[in-house]
């Protein structure tokens, strides 16, 4: 089943003046439970297709479908609460919020929404991320390789239909990188949770059910490596 | 509490400082609010107050009703007091139709004498049938004054005033058609001697002689009323089926905020309004300042809740809970520093306002209205709102990636941060990298350039405000002109010389005056020769010169010899008429009063009157060669000079001679001295010179002497403490708002300042991982401070001017003064200015000096 389909998207940077163009004419479509790598090199328009995916930047034209609904059709506000509860977006630096401990940090999306917190949920995904005895830690207690999965949590949390993450073992060594990689794997075999990853580490991305590599804004390579 | 609440109170707990100088600013500013209107709303009561001192506190009232009628209004449950006074009839005075012509005589109820409030000034109010007390004001204008004196019997002609069939009152003008009918004569004896009623205007037709209500009498009876609710007193008026109009206490009403349209209140609003504009915008830059700080802070922050689904409003909202806890914080405590601030403000210079604003006895206190109070929450929150409003809209319209990489920050137009080769060889690279920092962060330092030139302006303008103020002669502090604190200056000459001196007698007896002295004064023109004068160029243009001869009691004058070290016995004695000189002019200069002398010789000098007398010639000054000169009995021999003055004789700008009155009374009187004016002077010392006046006044009145008419009693300590307090409460207002002002402008460009510097962390931090020096990063950012100083003087200094010249040319209509250049302040200004930038950088610069250039580099990363 189709839960993601990107049509012919165009991004264009500073139009008018020094005008560059990071994605041009870019279409694919993902299935439900997919695990996708996206590589190219920098400046290619990796990240911005990303975002663009995650509902976070606007594309100059084009469409995003996710689930079926056009993504860039709703309001601001239905925009924010897409964010919310149909994406995950998993970043190189964690962006965690410093104040913020690490519990508060994983259900931040739910208490957005104004909702209950589901601890069973809740303990699972601590047990899966190995946070259970770090609940209360702040962000600059945690190591990198901890800071990376409290934001897999905050990902998860609220179920989402997509997992958005770019580059996330960027900033990692390769142990820790390891094993982020295969939380998100798990993650999409025990959730049927679709996955998108922006790599530069070839390991990863041949880990992935397909690869999308990307050169000056465009698709030049769409690799299905297993079914 | 919610995820954002938390959040919110994390944040604020997590940037201490910036929260605290937050909350300060809110202080500051709610302060502010609060003094002004507290100030207004105290100036409001003691208006109101002394209007009710002066005129009573009745709001409406009826002339000429029955007795039924009187029941019918009073019966009516809006009424809070009533009063009536029961008009027994009129008496013819004089002829003239509008000036008081008739004496009216009005039996006062116990209420009457509460909400009418007449203040006795002598003797006391009725008690019997046959007493009355007569208006002071009768005294001052009647030329038969005498014989309405405490305890003299008078009969008068009393009858009714009636206008065909009407039956006319007080409240009712004079009508050409009335007559006085149905007359009896009735004795009065005079008990007492009050204060005018306020209610009695002008045109009332008859002086109130006030006596006892007659007991079971149908006669027409005033109404003075006050209401429960003032607001609805001309509806209340509406619902009385009475034929007769009532009239309003309007003046009253008006400072109960029931009437306005006075032109009084348009100045007083059109200063609050000038104020509140002012400190509105300080407040409103201040705590703007704070809140987009605040939130450019936290973009990063924001980006980041955006980007996992953040809604706007639940952005909004988090800057709503911000300013919610700081106004919860800031405004009681800013409404309760206004309060005390004020409180100890009007303490100090109550009185001084209270002759800024209008005369009376009583100062002015503080007043807190619950209204104020409420304006003042309302303005800081509406104040706070707005100011966290606006950042979080702008926040609002930049999209979550663009935020979260901060590429605005980031993205510079080119031409903003060109600069020339030329610039580069000549100053070097830091000046010219701060000369960049400067032009990129053009409007992050246009707010500190814009709190700046407003602190300076404000300080420059209130400086010179004051300056003008010193030097405008009237403001300028009375010396202690004299050790006299009450005068009483006699200028009739009814009141004979002994009869004043039984008076001052009387009153060192039986007051709580200390001590007292009795003094003539005469005025000469006197010829002095050119030769004998200091200043020679005045001399042309004045050909006389003025002394003042004060004739002292043989004692006095005795004892003052002998304080002065001078033998008083040639004086007494000796056959030669002798005189003492005193040659001190004063005069005011730069604000100051200065001495000189007006003649330059004070040896073997006489005040001669041979050619007065023989040839009807001003009186001569000479300078005489030989004793033998002096014609004995027409000259006046000066022969000791001093240099300080007697109780009673006051310092000015003419010569003046001492004399004791043996030497009066054995040579000049005969000469019928009295041609020249004469007049006595009773002169008081007492501590408690508020209730001496009012002793001296009542008992000058109790032996025919009326103050206003025969002579003025001056309460000289009162006036002088009344100058300095004034002058004194300008400069604390003045000066008071300065520092304010002043303060909030630190405030802001501290706050601006080190986030300035704390927002690019980050750029310092990569400056130093490539080998630049914390001391040259602290000097790129004194160049920094430099531009800055220098625009906010380029524009401060020509607007501060300008401020001079307007204040210079709003006094110059009323005062004669120069305008004056504003330099010391303006070095004040500059100074100060310099010094808090300056520290500030210092400041924020050592705190980012202590932290790891790595891990700023790392943290910043995203």
């Amino acid at each position: 089943m189709e839960i993601l389909k990107v049509e012919n998207i165009t991004k264009i940077y500073n139009p008018n003046e020094n005008e560059v163009k990071a994605l041009n004419g870019v279409s694919f479509s993902v299935e439900r439970g997919e695990f996708v790598a996206i590589i190219g090199s920098s400046g290619s328009g990796k990240s911005t297709l990303l975002h663009i995916i995650g509902g976070v930047d606007r594309p100059t034209s084009g469409k995003v479908y996710v689930d079926g609904r056009d993504v860039y059709k709703q309001s601001e506000e239905e925009l924010a609460i897409f964010r919310r509860r149909q994406v995950g977006l998993i970043y190189q630096f964690f962006n965690l919020i410093p104040v913020l401990n690490v519990w508060e940090n994983i259900t931040l999306p739910v208490l957005m929404d104004g909702r209950k917190v589901n601890e069973e949920w809740l303990n699972e995904l601590l047990d899966i991320l190995k946070l259970q005895n770090r609940k209360s830690h702040l962000p600059n207690q945690l190591s990198g390789g901890q800071q990376q999965r409290v934001s897999i949590g905050r990902a998860l949390m609220n179920g989402p239909a997509v997992v958005l993450a770019d580059e996330p073992t960027g900033n990692l060594d390769s142990k820790n990188s390891q094993e982020i990689i295969s939380l998100l794997k798990y993650s999409n075999r025990k959730y049927n949770q679709t996955l998108i990853v922006i790599t530069h580490d070839e390991s990863i991305a041949l880990q992935a059910d397909r690869v999308l590599a990307i050169e000056d804004g465009k698709i030049i390579r769409d690799e299905r490596i297993r079914k | 509490m919610n995820v954002f609440s938390k959040l919110t109170i994390k944040n604020l707990k997590q940037n201490k400082i910036r929260t605290f100088i937050t909350i300060i600013g809110v202080i500051l500013s709610t302060a502010m609010f609060t003094a002004v209107t507290t100030i207004l709303s105290s100036i409001q009561t003691y208006l109101k107050e002394s209007v009710i001192e002066q005129e009573g506190s009745w709001q409406m009232a009826y002339g000429t009703l029955t007795s039924n009628e009187v029941q019918t209004v009073i019966e009516k449950e809006q009424i809070q007091t009533a009063a009536t006074v029961q008009i027994q009839g009129y008496a013819k005075r004089n002829e003239e139709p509008f000036q008081k012509s008739y004496f009216c005589f009005a039996g006062f109820s116990k209420e009457a004498y509460e909400i009418l409030n007449p203040k006795l000034i002598g003797g006391r109010f009725p008690q019997q049938e046959g007493e009355i007390a007569i208006p002071y004001e009768m005294l001052l204008y009647d030329d038969n004054a005498q014989e309405y004196n405490i305890g003299q019997t008078t009969s008068f002609s009393i009858g009714k005033r009636i206008d065909g069939e009407r039956l006319l009152g007080q409240l009712d003008y004079y009508s050409k058609t009335e007559e006085l009918i149905d007359t009896t004569k009735q004795t009065f004896t005079i008990v007492g001697i009050y204060e005018s009623l306020g209610a009695e205007t002008f045109n009332t037709v008859g002086y109130t002689m006030i006596t006892i209500p007659k007991q079971n009498s149908q006669m027409p009876q005033d109404l003075y009323l006050t209401v429960n609710q003032p607001k609805n007193i001309f509806s209340f008026a509406h619902t009385i089926a009475l034929e007769k109009e009532p009239i309003f206490h309007t003046i009253l009403l008006r400072y109960q905020g029931v009437v306005d349209n006075s032109r009084f209140y348009h100045v007083i609003e059109g200063l609050a309004f000038l104020i509140f504009i002012l400190i509105t915008g300080g407040s409103v830059i201040l705590i703007y300042n704070a809140f987009s700080i605040s939130v450019s802070e936290r973009t990063k922050q924001f980006g980041l809740l955006t980007s996992i689904g953040a809604t706007k409003r639940q952005l909004h909202k988090m800057i709503r809970i911000e300013a919610t806890i700081v106004g919860m914080i800031g405004i009681p405590l800013g409404i309760l520093s206004g309060i005390i601030g004020i409180g100890i403000t009007l303490k100090f210079i109550g009185n001084g306002l209270v002759q800024l604003v209008g005369t009376s006895k009583h100062g002015m206190g503080l007043s807190i209205s619950w209204i104020s109070i409420l304006t003042s929450v309302l303005l800081s929150s509406f104040t706070i709102f707005i100011s966290a409003w606006i950042p979080a809209i702008r926040s609002g319209k930049i999209s979550p990636m663009e935020v979260i990489r901060q590429t605005k920050d980031i993205r510079i137009p080119k031409k903003m941060v060109k600069t020339s080769k030329g610039l580069y060889n000549l100053f070097g690279f830091k000046w010219v990298l701060s000369l960049k920092n400067y032009r990129r962060s053009k409007k992050k330092y246009k707010s500190i350039i814009i709190s700046l030139v407003l602190s300076m302006v404000l300080f420059i303008s209130a400086s010179s405000f004051v300056s003008y103020l010193n030097n405008s002669s009237s403001f300028v502090l009375q010396d202690a002109i004299s050790e006299g604190d009450i005068y009483f200056n006699s200028y009739n000459e009814e009141i004979s010389y002994s009869r004043l001196k039984e008076c001052l007698n009387k009153i060192l007896q039986d007051s709580i005056v200390e001590d007292g002295k009795i003094i003539q004064r005469a005025i000469l023109d006197v010829d002095v020769p050119f030769e004998l004068l200091e200043d020679s160029e005045q001399a042309i243009q004045e050909p006389t010169t003025t002394i003042f001869l004060y004739i002292m009691e043989n004692q006095d004058f005795e004892a003052f010899m002998q304080s002065q070290n001078l033998d008083p016995k040639p004086y007494l004695t000796a056959n030669q008429n002798r005189g003492v000189l005193f040659d001190q002019k004063k005069y005011i200069k730069n604000g100051r009063y200065q001495q000189r002398k007006i003649l330059n010789s004070h040896t073997n000098l006489a005040l001669s009157f041979t050619d007065t007398f023989a040839k009807q010639e001003l009186p001569k000054l000479i300078q005489f060669q030989a004793i033998e000169n002096i014609h004995t009995t027409q000259d006046i021999l000066l022969s000791d000079v001093v240099s300080t003055l007697p109780l009673g004789v006051v310092g000015s700008d003419s010569l003046i001679i001492l004399l004791p009155k043996v030497q009066f009374e054995r040579f000049l009187k005969p000469y019928k001295f009295s041609e020249y004016s004469i007049h006595t002077r009773l002169v008081f010392q007492a501590k408690d010179h508020i209730k001496a006046y009012e002793e001296i006044q009542r008992y000058l009145l109790e032996n025919g002497i009326i103050n206003g008419k025969y002579g003025n009693l001056y309460n000289i300590a009162q006036e002088t403490q009344g100058d300095r307090s004034t002058l004194m409460a300008v400069r604390v207002l003045s000066y008071g708002f300065i520092i304010l002002i002043t303060l909030i402008a630190i405030v802001n460009v501290f706050h601006t300042i080190s986030t300035n510097i704390s927002l690019r962390k980050r750029e310092f931090a990569m400056l130093c991982s490539v080998g630049m020096t914390s001391k040259d990063l602290k000097q790129v950012t004194r160049y920094e401070c430099l531009f800055c100083i220098g625009r906010s003087i380029l524009y401060g200094i020509p607007l501060s001017i300008l401020m001079d010249y307007l204040i210079y040319h709003a006094i110059s209509i009323g005062v004669e003064i120069k305008m004056l250049l504003p330099i010391l302040p303006t070095l004040i200004a500059i100074i100060g200015i310099t010094f808090i930038i300056f520290f500030t950088m210092w400041y924020s610069v050592g705190k980012l000096n202590k932290e790891n250039t790595i891990d700023v580099l790392k943290n910043e990363n995203i």
